[in-house]
């Protein structure tokens, strides 16, 4: 067989739909593909498997595995505009190497090794330049089949992903084309630039300047191919894939939310164990204020509204009547008394005892909340104190309560000090 | 002694404590951001409650939440993500910036592949009206006038945020 480049361009051209579909599948495996594999794509494009081997478009190596040499990756890659991915290091090492190329270009004194020096810059950074033309439309080819979601894969996956991508390749990929980064390649090739710019005037030698002019140009226009790939990835890839994953996790979550009330509803979850958003409770009846004998009070009214008959109340046989008036004589009486006890310590204290006084020789000393209440009135009546006997009272709250035991009620009540104020 | 508060203090204690949220573009909101400290401390000082103040909006955290009002509100919104996103709708977009119609949000809830879930939240007999209305009042959406149409306030972004918060944890379970 005569192998020669012309026969093996003729191969690839009669069997390009073989060559594509051969080079989709390595590519799944890093260009390693097994040889069953490899004879089941020939046989299906009916394409010899030895001629494979022949042209060198594939190498054996060990347990019955071929791969596709770099030099054939490579120029399919370009010829099917598919590149693959590897790590973002691959292409850092261009950064470092040129970084380190014009190093040496400023001490070098040689003129035969400036040469060298110059050419080896030149074609360093052609190939970034293509790395990362090739990688930035690779990232947003990928991208946007993440995003149309041809593959059908889970959003969870979908949102793993782009997440991925953006840590691992977008983002360290921005930073060493981004302009404000002091260390990315795009300071480095403005540097090496100006040199080239003065250089291409100032070198002693004729030859050497054209190399440097030749610099310069090369430089100039992959600065402007990597402030363009640095837009392409600051104002469209990050953004398509950071929506990509914002969007693949907020889906996640809602299903996954939805999924969960529909475990609990069967009863294979608990309720408790559902994730709730925390928001706040309305707390408006926590912070009404209410006394805490209004329920109470509410309930008994309620009891007595749902009784259907009206009840009266007759007295009991033996009951002894209890009438008490607190009428005008009366009311002097314990006014006359109040202004002889002056100062009283305790006013309501005062109030109990005086009533006592008054019914411990009767037969019912019923000391009850009608009586002490219109005795405790007593306080409430200044103007007439002043009128009556010339006089003005001052009362004083002191700290602590008294509790008051009546036949109906037990009252806490404040302990109130009553003493003559000196007009 | 004088007892001196900021500016509408009662409408802002008031707001907060009915699970309100204070945005940006409301009056109060300047005297929350420029009294902060005084609002951080007097909710958690009264009332052991979490002043949370962001960019676009304030509100309070407590630990006793309203589990049937979170459960509505995450359910409905998950469901309409969800059919947002069959209809190739960007949903994050359309929710920040898109105008609802009461009738089109029923609908779709009803007709819902999860539609068994929305019955499960039970706003059947009250209609989603009524659901809707008290997020209006929580400034969670702001319905128009006719009350036929409604569009998500910034609080939406707590759902975001929760949605999120379920992603990440089943990524990290699932590796």
């Amino acid at each position: 067989m005569n192998i020669n480049g012309k026969s093996i361009l003729g191969f690839l051209h009669r069997n390009y739909d073989f060559v594509h579909r051969l080079f989709s599948i390595a590519k799944q495996t890093n260009f390693f593909i097994k040889e069953e594999t490899l004879k089941d794509v020939c046989r299906e494009f009916e394409v010899n498997f030895d001629t494979l081997k022949e042209y060198r478009i594939v190498r054996e190596q060990r347990n019955n595995e071929y791969n596709l040499p770099s030099v054939y990756v490579q120029f399919l890659s370009h010829l099917f505009s598919d590149f693959s991915m590897p790590l973002h290091e691959s292409v850092d090492k261009y950064r470092v190497s040129i970084a380190n190329y014009y190093t040496q270009l400023l001490q070098e004194k040689e003129h035969n090794k400036i040469n060298d020096l110059i050419n080896s810059l030149v074609s360093e950074i052609e190939e970034f330049s293509e790395i990362i033309e090739n990688r930035t439309q690779q990232l947003l080819k990928e991208t946007r089949e993440l995003k149309s979601n041809l593959s059908q894969i889970d959003y969870l996956e979908k949102a793993r992903k782009a997440s991925y991508w953006i840590d691992n390749y977008i983002i360290p990929l921005n930073d060493i084309l981004e302009r404000e980064n002091p260390h990315s390649v795009y300071q480095e090739l403005t540097r090496i630039s100006d040199f080239a710019s003065r250089q291409q005037y100032e070198y002693s030698r004729f030859e050497i300047r054209n190399q440097f002019t030749t610099l310069y140009l090369h430089s100039k226009s992959i600065i402007d191919e990597v402030l363009k790939n640095s837009a392409i990835i600051s104002k469209e890839l990050l953004p398509l894939a950071e929506r990509i994953k914002s969007e693949s996790q907020i889906l996640t979550g809602a299903i996954a939310y939805l999924e969960d009330i529909r475990q609990v509803a069967l009863g294979l979850k608990k309720g408790e164990e559902l994730p709730q958003i925390t928001f706040f409770e309305n707390t408006r009846l926590n912070h009404t204020l209410y006394s805490e004998s209004f329920g109470q009070d509410a309930k008994f009214l309620w009891e007595r509204l749902q009784e259907d008959e009206g009840f009266v109340l007759q007295p009991t046989e033996n009951e002894v009547f209890d009438t008490w008036f607190f009428d005008l004589e009366t009311k002097n009486h314990y006014k006359k008394k109040l202004i002889q006890d002056l100062p009283i310590d305790n006013f309501f204290q005062w109030c109990y005892v005086s009533l006592q006084t008054e019914f411990q020789e009767t037969e019912t000393q019923n000391i009850n909340t009608e009586k002490f209440f219109a005795i405790s009135s007593l306080l409430f009546l200044d103007e007439e104190f002043e009128k009556d006997f010339q006089i003005k009272l001052d009362t004083v709250f002191e700290p602590g309560k008294v509790e008051i035991r009546l036949t109906d009620l037990i009252l806490e009540v404040p302990k109130i000090h009553l003493k003559t104020l000196r007009k | 002694m004088t007892f001196e508060t900021p500016k509408n203090h009662y409408e802002i204690v008031n707001d907060l404590l009915k699970g309100k949220f204070i945005l940006w573009n409301e009056v109060y909101f300047d005297t929350l951001t420029k009294e902060q400290d005084f609002y951080k401390a007097f909710f958690k000082e009264s009332f052991g409650y979490e002043l949370v103040l962001r960019k676009e909006f304030a509100y309070l955290l407590s630990k006793s939440t309203g589990e049937e009002f979170s459960k509505r509100f995450t359910v409905i919104l998950s469901i309409l993500c969800y059919e947002w996103n069959l209809q190739g709708r960007d949903i994050k977009d359309r929710i920040e910036n898109g105008s609802f119609s009461v009738f089109e949000i029923q609908t779709l809830l009803e007709n819902s592949t999860y539609s068994d879930i929305f019955k499960l939240i039970k706003l059947k007999e009250e209609g989603i009206e009524k659901f809707l209305k008290e997020l209006d009042q929580r400034n969670i959406i702001k319905l128009d006038n006719s009350k036929e149409t409604f569009e998500f306030t910034k609080a939406v972004d707590l759902f975001f945020e929760f949605a999120k918060e379920i992603a990440e944890s089943k990524l990290a379970s699932a590796e």
